[in-house]
């Protein structure tokens, strides 16, 4: 096998020999048994709940309904959750619904402060557990955030550290695939890793630093040491071994920040996500649609009004509720080109679908309530067999946070809660 | 908290209008210091049920008709929705670690080594908080960010010109010296301070060590790269030297307040003049700091890091972002929004720096700057060259100032149709200085455009019905006056058929509250309104420390807004006052 892919790029540092470089071999990634192809956890993001003008799935059924119709022919592959309840939200400080809601979402405890949440969330804590044999512990992506609040922060790794998300697809394949893609053209590495060296010396200097600052400053000094010392581990791991995936090909760098583009930006986003997992390059990904206070008119679709309007009627702009139906089901159809994908690889006996689990959340029930509860979630794949779909579960009103800790059993962490426990009953029953 | 610090912080928030008590939850836009002990239930006194509330002392504050006090009497100003701060007791709030924002680090990589690649551009957005996008407690640094920062640093490094930055040859007889010395001067200013020892022989046995495995010039740019990714570049640590007359706080070191001029002066580093006169003992004394923030002004540095809180202050970034419905704005595309935005950018550099530099100027200039396509959204003669932007000035009935700018009344609109609400709320929280609760979860429908029915006519229902009027008889009566501006900025006299009501109702200020009539006679109010005098200097305090005040910040923040008005509002002047605040001078440990 050639190797020397391993050497155009990592772990270069100077004095690394040949004997070093032979450490960097590439190592099967484990799953929960040697041998079985490893379970993934990808969470969605979709803005502004769900529109009660059209009917629900319900328990017992097997038709999803019209927002949902795009997901009919994998049906058997979807867990729906209905009458979920974020239970920790309307406690604690905050703003808004939306505000409150997404850092709430995924964390189930009261915020710091209006800006920052106050623990880590459900996909961060699995990335921790199982995150250590990638390349990347875990990866975030996300389709044209308008403005950076709290309304467009879903994801921390622990109280006040935000974990933000990859806009730009082109830079998102720079910095996950160019590290680990086999050199079409072998060239001789540099003779020594700038990179490498700036961050043993920034450790070096945090540490001396953190000793001389106040215990207030080290929120701060600690977010950057962790993550350098989560990069050092990456350049520790082993890169996939040659030809066993294949980055998808991007096309011409387009304007992401363009509503014109959101489509485009997010099947790349999602292309993106599935050749990271069929890489090996991470276990566990997000996706963030837009933000929570939706500012995207969907204009290729001719609606033509911001998406926070529609959910909330303003100035009449969905007399009749074609709008928003369009709107809802147009983000079913991008769920169902994810499930596509995903069902395209074939994996161990099955796809790659079998083996991941997909969170598909809003931090809303109904759309213009803006409430957090009788919320309808989704969970598509099963992570190795490990959720019953195929079914409408009413979850009756159960804290996200018990749904929470199921997905965290489902990971291989024990935990019997999740979040705030005051929020938490215990794993969500009836999910296998 | 004692009773003492109660009052302060009472009159120290900028006001919450506590609008209505139905609404569930309203946890006070950005307040952080508003929330627990502030908010009482009540439009007409919304301070009314503060413990120790009395009288505020200070900033002059003119009758109020928003209550049903004595006009004049003070507990009326609060009532009326005043933000009167009073200075009790001199303190500072607490210190708070700043990291570069991605602006600082393109900046200072820029003037470190003299590379315009801008980097930072592409780094992961921090978290806006409030209306800035540098607030220390969304500083944390993410695995994205830390990939950034090694890329950038690696990638600015290779770039790097050694030769010229050396000045010497760091192979030649004498490299040893030659790399110390680069050393020493690169790391002063990355660092905005003198390296210890131990660091400068760690950066130069850094570079020994590099050299060795490679050549000289390498082992510099190992260097630099070791540099632009340390903590010491990307955050600026603060701990005070000695102790000052604040109770708990010391004065910041001359280094530290370097630091401190350079980013708000520039959003860079320290140039060697500063450094200089750091080393030299000089910034201790407020004349020594005034006249470095004075010879700063005038740098041309200035003007983009100024610029940079304006834009932010006014919004202009959501003008970016925002969509239009073809079938309403056919003329609107991305050539028309990219004009917009350089004609506010141009104008408030032009108020700034060329004109008299007073914040009533940027509210009521009867001048602005237009293209092609903004002469003819305007309806004024073009450019010569179309694609020029020339000086030219407005009809005086239908324009006057930044509020009028296409820009703004483009990002603070609906897609389809102007918005009384959206520009309402951007009078009132960004330059009146009042927060609003956020609005409830349930809002019930307005009714749908149709002919002959105006805009303003439907939101009118929002003060017909009690569930909206608490708030938004405080917020539609400042947009009811720009809706002669169409969703991108057009003037008309007729909206869906029907003649445009302009006239409008301020309420619940300290001292312009009553009834006007469209866009130039508001932008003249808030011109000549205490309230938005003092609020300028408040957003900037908030601004130049990454921060909200708290109560122990009263002191400068009177000071600084004392400042501001003796000055006749000269935005310049406020940018020396600031750095002549204890706040500014001085560090605090949080507890």
């Amino acid at each position: 096998m050639d190797e020397r892919w391993l050497l155009s790029r990592r772990a270069l540092l100077g004095g690394l020999g040949a004997a070093g470089a032979m450490a960097l071999l590439p190592r099967r990634l484990r799953g929960q048994n040697a041998g079985d192809p490893p379970t993934r956890l990808l969470v969605v993001h979709v803005p502004e709940g769900m529109w009660n003008g059209a009917p629900r799935p319900s328990p017992g059924g097997t038709d999803l309904g019209p927002i949902l119709e795009a997901l009919q022919p994998y049906q058997s592959r979807v867990l729906v959750l209905d009458d979920l309840d974020m239970q920790s939200r309307d406690h604690g400080p905050g703003g808004d619904g939306h505000h409150r809601g997404v850092p709430h979402m995924f964390t189930g405890t009261e915020m710091l402060d209006e800006s920052n949440a106050g623990g880590i969330s459900v996909d961060q804590r699995i990335a921790n557990a199982i995150g250590g044999d990638s390349p990347h512990a875990s990866l975030q992506f996300a389709v044209r955030i308008v403005y950076g609040d709290t309304n467009a922060r879903p994801l921390w790794s622990g109280p006040g550290r935000v974990v933000p998300a990859m806009q730009n697809p082109w830079e998102a394949y720079d910095r996950i695939f160019r590290d680990v893609m086999p050199d079409a053209e072998p060239t001789p590495g540099p003779a020594v890793n700038l990179r490498r060296s700036a961050l043993d010396h920034s450790l070096a200097e945090l540490n001396s630093l953190r000793g001389r600052l106040p215990v207030s400053d080290r929120v701060l000094l600690d977010s950057y040491h962790d993550s350098l010392r989560d990069i050092e581990q990456r350049l520790s791991v082993a890169a996939p071994a040659p030809g066993t995936c294949t980055p998808p090909t991007l096309g011409n760098s387009i304007d992401v920040s363009a509503e014109r583009n959101y489509p485009a930006v997010g099947q790349l986003q999602m292309d993106l996500i599935v050749a990271a997992f069929q890489c090996g390059l991470t276990r566990v990904a997000s996706l963030q649609w837009g933000n929570s206070n939706d500012q995207c008119t969907y204009s290729w679709l001719g609606v033509n009004a911001l998406g926070h309007d529609l959910a909330h009627n303003n100035n009449n702009v969905d007399g009749d509720g074609s709008k928003k139906l369009q709107v809802y089901r147009w983000y079913s159809e991008q769920a169902a080109y994810l499930l596509e994908r995903l069902d395209s690889i074939p994996e161990g006996g099955g796809t790659m679908l079998d083996n991941t689990l997909i969170l598909w959340a809003s931090e809303f029930g109904e759309s213009n309530g803006h409430s957090s509860n009788n919320l309808m979630w989704l969970l598509m794949g099963n992570a190795a067999g490990q959720f019953g779909t195929g079914r409408v579960l009413d979850c009756g009103g159960r804290s996200t946070n018990d749904l929470h800790t199921s997905l965290c059993n489902a990971f291989g962490i024990p935990d019997q809660t999740f979040g705030n426990p005051a929020y938490c009953s215990g794993p969500l029953p009836n999910l296998g | 908290m004692g009773d003492r610090h109660w009052r302060r912080l009472a009159a120290l928030s900028s006001l919450l209008l506590a609008c209505t008590g139905q609404i569930e939850g309203s946890g006070g836009g950005a307040g952080t210091v508003v929330e627990a002990d502030v908010t009482a239930p009540g439009v007409a006194d919304p301070f009314g049920s503060a413990p120790g509330g009395g009288p505020s002392g200070a900033a002059g504050a003119a009758p109020g008709s928003g209550s049903d006090g004595a006009p004049g009497d003070s507990s009326d100003d609060r009532a009326a929705g005043v933000n009167v701060v009073e200075c009790l007791e001199p303190a500072v709030g607490p210190t708070a670690l700043k990291r570069l924002t991605h602006r600082e680090y393109d900046n200072s990589v820029r003037d470190l080594l003299g590379d315009s690649s801008a980097p930072g551009l592409a780094f992961a957005p921090d978290t806006q908080v409030g209306l800035f996008d540098n607030t220390s407690a969304a500083q944390t640094v993410s695995v994205l960010l830390a990939d950034q920062y090694l890329d950038a640093a690696e990638r600015l490094a290779e770039g790097a010109d050694v030769d010229g930055l050396l000045g010497c040859d760091p192979a030649g007889a004498d490299g040893a010296a030659c790399v110390r010395g680069f050393v020493e001067r690169f790391g002063r200013r990355a660092y905005r301070r003198p390296l210890s020892a131990t660091e400068l022989d760690d950066l130069v046995g850094l570079q020994a060590e590099l050299a060795a495995l490679a050549d000289a010039r390498t082992g510099v740019r190992g260097v630099i790269a070791a540099v632009l990714a340390s903590p010491n570049f990307l955050f600026r640590p603060e701990l005070g030297g000695a102790d000052g007359e604040l109770e708990g706080a010391k004065q910041l070191t001359d280094f530290e307040l370097a630091a401190r001029l350079a980013s708000l002066l520039w959003a860079s580093v320290p140039d060697d003049t500063l450094l200089d006169a750091a080393a030299a003992g000089q910034l201790q004394d407020p004349a020594g700091l005034e006249a470095q923030a004075r010879r700063m002004l005038d740098d041309p540095r200035a003007r983009p890091a100024l610029a940079a809180f304006y834009e932010q202050w006014f919004g202009l970034p959501l003008l970016q972002t925002a969509t239009k419905d073809p079938a309403a704005y056919p003329r609107f595309d991305d050539a028309l929004r990219a004009s917009m935005a350089e004609e506010t950018r141009r104008f408030i550099e032009h108020v700034l720096w060329e004109d008299d530099g007073r914040l009533a100027t940027l509210l009521t200039a009867q001048y602005s700057f237009v293209d092609g396509s903004l002469a003819e959204l305007y309806g004024v003669a073009p450019p010569a060259d179309p694609s020029a932007f020339e000086l030219t000035f407005l009809d005086s009935e239908q324009r006057r100032g930044l509020l009028s700018q296409a820009s703004l009344m483009t990002a603070f609109a609906s897609p389809a149709e102007s918005s009384p609400v959206k520009r309402g709320k951007w009078v009132r929280v960004r330059i009146l200085c009042q927060d609003l609760p956020d609005p409830p979860a349930e809002v019930p429908e307005l009714p749908g455009p149709e002919p002959g029915v105006t805009t303003r006519e439907r939101f009118a229902m929002h003060t017909d019905n009690p569930a909206c009027a608490g708030c938004h008889s405080m917020i539609d009566g400042l947009g009811f006056g720009l809706e002669h501006y169409d969703g991108i900025g057009a003037y008309r006299t007729t909206d869906h058929g029907a003649e445009v009501d302009a006239s409008g109702e301020i309420n619940h200020t300290r001292d312009i509250d009553g009834l006007y009539s469209g866009a130039p006679e508001l932008a003249d109010l808030l011109a000549g309104s205490a309230q938005v005098s003092d609020c300028a200097p408040t957003q900037w305090f908030r601004y130049a420390l990454g921060r909200r005040e708290t109560a122990d910040d009263a002191c400068s923040l009177v000071a600084l807004q004392d400042a501001f008005a003796a000055s006749g509002g000269d935005l310049r002047e406020l940018m020396v006052a600031l750095t002549q605040t204890d706040a500014f001078r001085h560090y605090r440990q949080p507890e």
